[in-house]
């Protein structure tokens, strides 16, 4: 074994900086894989330490209705003290400057949080504002309209005082405060506000800080058992853990992935390379050989040097990954309800290395295979005949690559199906772009003989060199613009779809929680600001009692249905057509009831009647604010769930819920956010109760997080590209010499530096644009069924991203191949041909 | 006579998919021990191929290739290569150094496969007796072409092989290197006992050696021995 490590060492003399590069290839996704692991185990570790803050409590009980007495009873008996909270969305309006905003009031009792703490500036605001008229708003509020601590702000008919900037709340994201950010305020002050009315959206909550003797588990079971129902959940902090858990996983998959096809590219890289190693090494192995050293040796060697290879670019990828895990907290921390403070990681670098090493070996054993075919005759012979692999062993290695691809995806999704989903696609964009490879090199092969001109047909003849790794190049550079075209794609396509408010007659104000008394004032009051009145919608609440004569309490028992938690309480409109957002998909519309004994026919959405099992004529008993009426599945609609308008589940004909208790919805359009500002700054003062949404600020905030997230995936994809532009240099790097030599001949020949360089560029040029094009062709695609089958929205793809990253891509190609040539130019060409003899 | 080499009705068809082609057959021929042979023919006629298979770096179709009583038309690639490594030295035209280990590391390959523990000295020696004690750490880009073909041939000597297999050992070289290389490759078969068989289309050379096998066409059309 001795002898084999020497050989090995030996062997890698002069060309050590090559090896180098090789190993590079690895270190990228190695690197990916360490930081990414390394954060999921950081998120992990750092949501168990800091479980109980993230409810703040041990249970938290949530209710749309006030809490009874009995109730609260029951709580007290497994209690050692509790603090209850109402939650609701309203208009604060800053007297100061009149700026106006929808924020999320937060009245919560003296004690919450029991775990963590509401952390403010100054420190001591947390506390202080509970025992006055005062508030805590959070700092990003503060910042956007220029309030300081000791300013004043209205909410409803009540002023509060500023107390200080609310920083942190136990386990909320910063992200979670963007879109609606909160304001505490005392628990006993916020009926002064008067913004608690009929109908009104409001949650109420009891944190719970349990006797020291009842267990979480048993606690919150007895609770759910006694008072739990459809408008009361009971929520311990075990079971956020494992909810929070569960959405974080889903955002590591993915970044998961993405460091896992970098790894792939890298190990694709290693196998081609090794292949054009093993074909310039074959007279070496032939001569050792014939000094007698066996094809299990001499397979030996060179798996050592991978394998040195290997554990050289995974260690290298281990510092990068090391390097880098820091700096993604710092882009996702806003996404994370607890504090990451990232520490090293064995598991992480466990992980990382292993699976570097076992993709880098595992890709460079179906070339290796080649040593063991090797003939001695060829250190005398060099026509001898061609290698021939045994099919077995490379159906074999082939079996093992495929293994180790799934189990890896496996294990970073931790979903078999997902890994064998990934791994399916993977394999597809693969061969695809393996075949259109192969079919460009042979078309190139055709064309070349067809071109007069000597530069064209040089540059399509090089493409179709013996290892010229035309296809190497095709795939890793056409994966790398799959991804990164894809990737802007996506996020632009989403942003699209958000922005679609923003154009045309669309609303973009939303006036909410208006009562009926209020409504035909404040219709007039659009009217009178100069706005559009684009559409007034009455809500009524009620919730669904039974279906098909079972009811929901029954049907949740039986598992083969999805009943959702919210069809206790359902909001309800009333209507005779349907909107521009939805589509009659089967039964009809009945637009009036007339009479009293005619049967209600309601409209149903496609998905909930799906979900529940109803179709046309099926039952309903609807619970209208303590009236029973029984309603029929009179059509099936389809609705367009992304457009930012008020939309239904169910909606009942004319003449049944006028006379409901009701609020109202009205929807207009301001023609610039100064308009809005001004709008909503009068409404606020004549119609305290009534909330504004303002969904260009929505925008704003969804394009924020957006890009944040965009950023991140950005930021792995670049792992990808880094190890594609690993794989160009080194597939370059492995035929310089030939490129050399044959640009050296052709200068020896008379070719001029102009002309060469003249083939060379359009060569490059040739292979980065095919490249590129395959890439974002195959995004389109992918991007397209994404968009029809998943996000469901019409995708337009905006052009001039993808044509950065392709141009970007095209003066990569140029400028590397331009740069491993660059010996051509430079030397002699007697010098050239005396070194190549 | 003892036979360190016995080939017996050796034949060599190469086959592919459309074709057959033999390019030797019916060969018989012996090398004593310490006897230098040449085997001569024009371009095409069969001498490498006869050469990779008395030197076990191939097998005949039919036939027997017998090397110091090892029947190497029976064994394995890897019973093959041990007794190339322990039996058998070679010389090639285009000298076949690795190019990445210095002249020192090439010599002491197959005194290291053996497990010798005096590899490197020994290559050092012998490195010096050709004329290369100062060029140890050289690599073979370093060296010039006979310089190259010297260490070639320490390499070959170092496990004092019971035969050299030299394949056009001078084709490579100019007039006065290649009679500088004859000489010493003569001097190395006499001092050491080594038989020596050269595949060569140089007459000259070939007229050195006490045994000459003629080839054409793939059949042996000459032989001739010194008389003792």
């Amino acid at each position: 074994m001795r002898w084999i490590l020497r050989m090995a060492w030996r062997d890698t003399r002069r060309q050590r900086l090559r090896l180098m590069l090789l190993a590079s290839a690895i270190m990228f996704g190695t690197g990916a894989i360490v930081a990414i692991t390394s954060l999921r185990d950081t998120v992990s570790t750092s949501v168990d330490e800091q479980a109980k803050s993230l409810l703040g409590a041990d249970l938290v009980l949530s209710s749309r209705q006030l809490f009874t007495d009995d109730q609260i009873r029951l709580i007290d008996s497994v209690a050692d003290a509790r603090a209850r909270e109402i939650t609701f969305a309203s208009m604060v309006l800053f007297p100061k400057t009149g700026a106006t905003r929808l924020i999320q009031v937060r009245a919560v009792e003296k004690g919450f949080p029991y775990y963590g703490a509401l952390v403010s500036s100054p420190p001591e605001a947390a506390e202080e504002f509970r025992g006055q008229d005062a508030s805590l708003p959070e700092s990003g509020l503060l910042t956007q309209f220029d309030m300081l601590p000791g300013d004043s702000l209205r909410l409803g008919y009540k002023t509060f005082l500023i107390a200080g900037r609310l920083l942190q709340i136990p386990g909320e994201s910063a992200a979670n405060l963007l879109v609606s950010p909160p304001v505490y305020v005392p628990y006993e002050s916020i009926n002064e506000t008067g913004l608690l009315q009929r109908g009104s959206r409001v949650n109420y909550r009891m944190y719970v800080k349990l006797n020291s003797y009842k267990t979480l588990d048993s606690a919150a079971a007895y609770l759910r058992k006694q008072i739990g129902s459809a408008q009361l959940s009971v929520e311990s902090v075990d079971e956020r853990k494992n909810s929070m858990g569960r959405g974080f996983q889903n955002l590591f998959k993915f970044l998961n992935l993405a460091g896992f096809i970098s790894l792939i590219l890298g190990g694709i890289g290693i196998g081609s390379a090794v292949s054009v190693w093993i074909r310039q090494k074959e007279i070496s192995v032939a001569i050792l050989r014939c000094l007698g050293v066996s094809v299990k040796k001499t397979f030996q060697i060179f798996l050592t040097e991978v394998f040195g290879i290997a554990v050289f670019g995974a260690a290298l990828g281990v510092l990068l990954g090391l390097s880098i895990q820091s700096i993604i907290p710092a882009i996702l921390q806003d996404f994370f309800p607890v504090a990451l403070e990232v520490k090293f990681s064995a598991g992480a670098i466990a992980m990382g290395v292993t699976y570097g090493i076992l993709l880098a070996l595992t890709f460079a054993l179906l070339p290796l295979l080649r040593v063991t075919k090797i003939s001695p005759l060829l250190a005398i012979r060099s026509s001898y005949e061609t290698v021939r692999l045994n099919i077995l062993p490379r159906l074999g290695v082939i079996f093992l690559m495929a293994l180790i691809v799934v189990a890896g995806a496996a294990l970073q999704t931790r979903s078999v199906l997902t890994a064998l989903i990934f791994s399916g696609g993977l394999t597809i964009a693969l061969g695809i772009l393996f075949l259109l490879g192969s079919g460009i090199t042979n078309a190139a092969r055709v064309l070349s003989k067809r071109f007069g001109n000597f530069t064209i047909r040089q540059a399509l003849a090089n493409l179709h060199r013996p290892n010229n790794q035309t296809q190497l190049l095709l795939v890793t550079l056409g994966l790398s613009v799959f991804l990164m075209t894809g990737l802007y794609w996506l996020q632009d396509g989403l942003v699209q779809q958000v922005k679609v408010t923003e154009s045309g007659g669309q609303p973009n104000l939303v006036l909410f929680d208006i009562q009926s008394d209020q409504k035909n004032d404040v219709e007039q009051f659009v009217r009178d600001q100069g706005l559009p009145l684009l559409e007034s919608v009455p809500i009524v609440t009620m919730r669904v009692a039974k279906i098909k004569g079972r009811t929901l309490e029954d049907l949740r028992k039986d598992t083969t249905m999805d009943v959702p938690r919210w069809l206790g309480e359902l909001r309800c409109t009333y209507r005779d057509t349907l909107r521009g957002t939805e589509k009659l998909l089967s039964g009809r519309l009945q637009k009036l009831i007339e009479g009293e004994n005619d049967s209600i026919l309601i409209s149903l959405e496609k998905g909930i009647a799906n979900n529940l099992g109803l179709s046309i004529g099926d039952s309903l008993e609807m619970d209208v604010q303590g009236v029973p009426l029984k309603v029929f599945v009179g059509n099936i609609r389809e609705v367009n769930w992304r457009r930012v308008q008020p939309n239904f589940i169910m909606i009942f004909p004319s003449g049944v819920l006028e006379n409901a208790p009701q609020f109202h919805v009205i929807l207009t359009r301001s023609p610039d956010p100064e308009t809005g500002a001004r709008f909503q700054q009068g409404l606020i003062r004549k119609f305290p109760n009534i909330s504004a949404i303002d969904l260009s600020l929505i925008l704003k905030t969804a394009e924020n997080l957006l890009d944040k997230i965009a950023f991140a995936i950005r930021f792995m994809a670049f792992f990808s590209l880094f190890a594609g532009v690993i794989v160009l240099v080194s597939a370059l790097w492995n035929t310089r010499w030939q490129r050399v030599y044959e640009n050296i001949l052709l200068r020896t020949l008379g070719g001029t530096g102009l002309r060469l360089t003249r083939i060379m560029t359009l060569e490059f040029l040739i292979l980065g644009s095919i490249a590129s094009l395959i890439g974002a062709g195959l995004a389109l695609t992918a991007v397209w069924a994404l968009a029809k089958f998943l996000f469901e929205f019409s995708f337009e793809p905006g052009w001039s991203g993808a044509a950065t990253v392709i141009v970007g891509m095209l003066m990569l190609v140029v400028s590397a191949g331009r740069l491993m040539s660059r010996q051509s130019f430079r030397e002699s060409p007697l010098a050239a041909l005396r070194s190549a003899d | 006579m003892s036979t360190i080499l016995e080939i017996n009705s050796v034949r060599k068809t190469y086959y592919s998919a459309k074709k057959e082609l033999t390019v030797l057959d019916e060969i018989h021929f012996t090398v004593a021990p310490g006897e230098t042979c040449a085997i001569i023919g024009p371009s095409g006629s069969g001498k490498t191929t006869l050469l990779g298979l008395c030197a076990g770096l191939d097998t005949p179709t039919a036939g027997t290739v017998t090397l110091d009583g090892f029947p190497l038309h029976q064994l394995d690639e890897d019973g093959r290569a041990k007794v190339r490594n322990e039996h058998i030295g070679f010389v090639f035209q285009n000298f076949q150094l690795l190019p990445n280990l210095t002249a020192l590391e090439n010599v002491m390959i197959p005194a290291e496969l053996l497990g010798r523990t005096d590899a490197e000295n020994d290559a050092r020696l012998w490195l010096e007796r050709v004329g290369l004690g100062e060029r140890l750490g050289h690599y073979p880009v370093q060296l010039s072409g006979g310089e190259q073909q010297r260490v070639a041939m320490a390499r070959a000597f170092i496990n004092k092989p019971k035969i050299l297999f030299a394949d056009e050992p001078t084709g490579n070289l100019d007039l006065e290197t290649s009679l500088k290389i004859e000489d010493l490759m003569f001097e190395l078969n006499r001092a050491s006992g080594t038989a020596l068989v050269i595949v060569t289309h140089n007459l000259e050379l070939a007229s050195l050696t006490q045994h000459r096998v003629y080839l054409r066409g793939g059949k042996i059309v000459k032989e001739e021995r010194n008389a003792a």
